[in-house]
């Protein structure tokens, strides 16, 4: 891009160069507060979680292909199953969405330099690190956390339970749900802020809106389940009794404090994946999306309707039908702006020309399995229905038809449709349809057996089974298809490292892409875009003339901001250049408040009250020092002099 | 699409005046039908709780016909809301939905100095007018079927 | 909507000069280091700035794990025959009710030292700071007091009613001694003066403290409920 410009916008980015230059080495990387690089650290950290979780499936598959199989004790299945259910929730979806795809792309979308709050940022994802291998610690030492990823009392009090394994889980998840909620917040206020100006709320791309949605839903609904697992805590560790019937408790107070949470949590993690399937139909299809306020409108109703619905998870409890029926009524009305978004989906892939190519394929993947576990979740919603499949595989079917088929569908087509921009070089395109077709088959055939087995009575997180039930041969068939989907994603994986090294190398828009991060080069420049653009539709990279302006601009050197570590900020509603802001560049205090927070889990963990609370002064002196150095001391043009004329507007 | 570069699209009518009351309105249609939706959900779902979940009958509450209240408040609400953003949506019948503010003139917002205060966008209340029609139906149907089917109880049956 | 490529199709707009369009000399934060600097950004500024945005939503959160120890001891109270149980005193009312006003009126000096600060006066604000930091220090010390002279009457191992009662104010107090350390987080950083990062920081912190206070009513109130 600079090789044809003028000298004074010329030197305009060299200074952005200089001024933005990364750090290299592993100290660049310890101490970033890039969002792309934070991004990058999060996708390859829940690699490795999916990685773990999908070998504790596909155990848990092999135990089950046959009745009586003997591979894996009761015991080490009901850690199996549970850290499963944890991995994949809390160490894998939720920050592979939030993490690596939001943070990565939500500045370039939105034509920002960074994330509102980048130090922020790099301390979510330590916190999350730490979370995780703070779980994993403890399947390291055989003390996994076993009672299922939703850990009903009474089977998880000190009771029944008396190891460390419910302590991991409940310090575990408060200590990821700071990451959580961190990211959250640093997401709604990039959104709201730092929009290109004339990015006006109805300008948005849909993906910003489905995040927005995912965060604002974190926010509200993480308190739920933090409180959730400090009343556990409170009980295990101090005796109180929160839960305990005998002295006044009730252990239905956990379950909708959980399910406060955890139906909201399940809306987050569909969210961000709605938010990559708009990305990709537009694109992949030359048309515009059909409806467009109605998806937008679709998303932010599904997170708030969402939080109406908790008690769906509890119709067998017992609960008067006074109590239940609110939640019937809104969990068959929360279908709709599902259904009105998959509408909008298909009949703007009917009406567009479609380009049957890797990433929409892996949409149109989605589009059939979120159609398939949405019927299922009707049915769920019919209380006396509910209360037959309760707990039977029919639900495992459905939850891994809209979780996997839904959320993760979308992942693995957001990483082939954004691997061109992210290394600048195309993945092997054949190579990437098989990865499409083994994954989706497998899918099918290993959940889509499971709604049958459920309905012949088959119980969910059972060991073992035997062979008079005839659940045999269909239990074989999904076994057989969780290997064949494994061997799709390793495919998945294989394709994008080795195309690496050997892609094709692509410019900024192999795509012909519809929003702002086709506009820069692959991969991007530290800072992003060398001048700010300007947006006048929902389309920004379909208008050309926008952005021949945007050039324009660049050359006559005005807009591109280059005095320090600089993005700007906007209204919220109509997106008016309101201000400049300084970001903060390289920091240790994320990382040292990562380790600080890590080693007083572990202390809370021991029961070394004590020195957690010790730990708790280190942390209030980290944040102070973090304090110290102010965004808008980044370090300003080292080559110094007075900038161009910056602000003077050319002669119209 | 015109070509002519007003700051309110293609609609005269659209006073600056106009647009700052038609905001209030399409908020209002936005968010009217969830938010009564929300508290018939809290308020009702607590009575309930109350009257059927606790020993010994201890609150005697007339749980049946608050639900119908709430219902019934609800979609009232919702059908305000509707009519709030039905008239937003006709309002703005010329412009298109992701029209935005044009971008200000020089004797407008410049150099940071005390500015104009921003003219609504015209797009962005097609917008919300959209989302609000969508919104209010769905939010009074759920308001209405729990108005319609708690009556049809028996007290405190369980489920 | 066409369903055709929409390429070179922008909106109704006049081809502008270029940079027309686009307000060119907008406030820049990292210009406002002193006192006066800073407080004219503030000024300039139309929409609330980022940090205020994030500690706002940050009190969303805070406010859910309220609503949520709220909504569970109500859930618990209404689940159970008699509560509080039998043998269990009933919460005062007067002493709880005298100490959250005091704790309510540190409002004042809050917001007084946020207006300060976005007028530019760092002494004026130091002081009106410390001030409130001293009076929720005095209200801190009063309630860990009869805290901890209550859980040596009634355990919290005693019943759910105290568990809840315990954990509850235990939470109240956690978010006010977080509070304190913002406060003195705040003084120990406008030692060196004002810049607009710091006024953000001195409204922010004002904020927390007008949500907690508002918290803290609800938390009283639940508190004496029985009582009421």
């Amino acid at each position: 891009m600079g090789a044809a410009l003028a000298p004074p916008a010329r030197e305009q980015v060299a200074r952005l160069d200089r001024v933005w230059k990364e750090r290299t080495g592993l100290l660049g990387w310890l101490t970033t507060t890039d969002h792309k690089r934070i991004g990058l650290m999060y996708f390859f950290t829940t690699l490795a979680f999916f990685a773990a979780g999908g070998t504790e499936a596909l155990l848990m598959r092999t135990q089950l292909i046959g009745p009586n199989q003997k591979l894996l004790t009761p015991e080490a299945y009901d850690e199996l199953f549970t850290m499963h259910g944890i991995t994949m929730i809390f160490l894998v979806v939720i920050p592979m969405t939030t993490g690596a795809f939001g943070n990565y792309l939500i500045p370039l979308m939105i034509g920002a330099r960074d994330m509102a709050f980048p130090r922020m940022n790099a301390v979510s994802f330590w916190i999350f690190l730490g979370s995780g291998i703070f779980l994993y610690v403890a399947l390291a030492t055989g003390q996994a956390p076993n009672a299922g990823w939703f850990d009903y009392v009474p089977l998880a009090s000190k009771q029944y339970d008396p190891g460390l394994n419910i302590d991991f889980y409940g310090y575990g998840l408060i200590f990821n749900g700071i990451s959580s909620t961190a990211a959250a917040i640093n997401i709604v206020v990039t959104i709201f802020k730092l929009r290109a100006p004339g990015m006006s709320l109805n300008r948005m791309p849909l993906f910003c809106f489905a995040f927005l949605a995912a965060a604002f839903s974190l926010i509200f609904a993480l308190p739920s389940l933090t409180l959730a697992c400090l009343f556990l805590e409170l009980d295990r560790q101090l005796g109180f009794h929160f839960y305990d019937v005998a002295f006044g408790g009730d252990p239905l107070l956990w379950q909708n404090l959980f399910w406060i949470f955890g139906h909201p949590e399940v809306y987050i993690i569909i969210l961000p994946a709605f938010g990559i399937a708009t990305s990709i139909i537009p694109t992949f299809v030359h048309r515009r999306m059909v409806l467009f306020p109605l998806v937008a409108l679709a998303e932010l109703l599904v997170a708030f309707l969402g939080f109406g619905v908790w008690v769906h998870h509890m119709f067998a409890v017992g609960l008067a039908t006074e109590v239940t029926i609110y939640f019937a009524a809104a969990s068959m009305i929360i279908v709709i702006p599902s259904a009105i978004q998959i509408f909008s989906w298909i009949t703007t892939i009917l009406t567009g020309t479609p380009e049957f190519k890797t990433p929409l394929l892996w949409i149109i993947g989605f589009i059939v399995f979120f159609i398939a576990g949405g019927l299922s979740g009707i049915t769920l919603a019919a209380i006396p229905f509910d209360q037959q499949v309760n707990a039977s595989y029919y639900v495992v079917a459905h939850f891994h038809f809209v979780i996997f088929g839904g959320a993760v569908f979308p992942i693995l087509g957001g990483m082939y449709y954004w691997f061109p921009k992210v290394t600048g070089r195309m993945y092997h395109e054949r190579v990437g349809q098989l990865s499409f077709w083994l994954s989706f088959v497998g899918t099918w055939v290993t959940f889509f057996p499971m709604h049958i087995v459920g309905i012949d009575g088959m119980p969910r997180r059972i060991y073992t089974y035997v062979a008079s039930t005839g659940w045999g041969a269909l239990n074989a068939l999904e076994s057989i298809g969780a290997y064949v989907l494994a061997a799709g994603l390793l495919l998945v994986i294989v394709n994008l490292a080795v195309s690496l090294f050997k892609g094709e190398r692509v410019g900024a828009d192999p795509w012909e892409g519809d929003t702002l991060e086709w506009s820069t080069s692959s991969p991007p420049p530290p800072y992003n875009y060398a001048v700010i653009p300007t947006v006048t539709s929902a389309y920004p990279m379909w208008d050309e003339r926008d952005r021949r302006r945007d050039r324009a601009r660049l050359e006559g050197g005005q807009g591109v901001l280059a005095r320090g570590h600089e993005t700007p900020a906007s209204t919220v509603q109509d997106a008016h250049l309101d201000e400049v802001l300084g970001m903060p560049p390289y920091s240790m205090w994320p990382l040292v408040v990562g380790l600080v927070l890590f080693v007083g889990f572990v202390m809370l963990l021991l029961a070394h009250y004590l020195i957690a609370a010790g730990v708790g002064g280190m942390l209030a002196a980290a944040l102070l020092a973090w304090h110290a150095r102010q965004p808008e001391q980044a370090p300003l043009d080292p080559a110094g002099g007075s900038p161009p004329a910056l602000t003077q507007e050319a002669a119209p | 699409m015109s070509a002519q570069g007003t700051q309110r699209s293609d609609a005269p009518h659209l006073t600056r005046a106009r647009l700052a009351r038609l905001n209030g309105l399409a908020w209002f249609g936005v968010l009217g039908g969830a938010t009564a939706w929300a508290l018939q959900f809290l308020l009702g779902m607590q009575f309930g709780l109350a009257r059927c979940e606790s020993p010994d009958a201890r609150f005697q509450l007339p749980v049946h016909a608050f639900s119908i209240g709430l219902g019934a408040a609800g979609v009232v609400m919702g059908v305000l809301a509707e009519l709030a953003a039905w008239r937003v949506f006709r309002a703005t019948r010329e412009t298109r939905n992701d029209d935005a503010l044009q971008l200000p003139r020089p004797e407008g917002l410049t150099g940071g100095v005390a500015h104009d205060p921003p003219v609504v966008s015209a797009g962005r209340l097609r917008f919300l007018g959209a989302v609000g029609l969508t919104v209010n139906p769905l939010t009074l149907t759920i308001c209405a079927m729990t108005a319609v089917g708690v009556p049809l109880l028996s007290i405190c049956h369980q489920s | 909507m066409s369903g055709a490529l929409p390429r070179g199709a922008a909106t109704g707009e006049p081809p502008p000069a270029a940079g027309q369009g686009l307000s060119l000399q907008p406030p820049r934060s990292a210009l406002a280091r002193s006192g006066e600097a800073a407080a004219r950004m503030a000024a300039e500024r139309k929409a609330q700035p980022s940090g205020i945005w994030g500690m706002a939503l940050f009190l969303c959160a805070e406010t859910m794990l309220f609503v949520g120890v709220i909504g569970s001891y109500f859930y618990l109270d209404f689940r159970v025959k008699q509560w509080p149980p039998a043998g269990v005193k009933l919460p005062e009312t007067l002493d709880p009710s005298v100490l959250t006003a005091v704790l309510v009126l540190t409002s004042v000096p809050m917001a007084l030292a946020a207006r300060r600060a976005r007028a530019g006066r760092p002494r004026a604000t130091f002081g009106l700071i410390a001030l409130a930091a001293f009076v929720q220090c005095g209200y801190l010390a009063f309630q860990l007091h009869q805290f901890v002279a209550e859980a040596h009457t009634l355990h919290p191992q005693a019943s759910a009613y105290a568990s809840a009662y315990f954990t509850l104010l235990g939470l109240h107090h956690a978010h006010v001694l977080l509070g304190i350390l913002f406060d003195l987080g705040l003084l120990f950083w406008l030692r060196t003066g004002l810049s607009d990062y710091r006024i953000t920081g001195v409204r922010a912190v004002a904020l927390y403290w007008h949500v907690i206070n508002v918290i803290a009513v609800a938390v009283l109130i639940t508190e004496i409920s029985p009582s009421l």
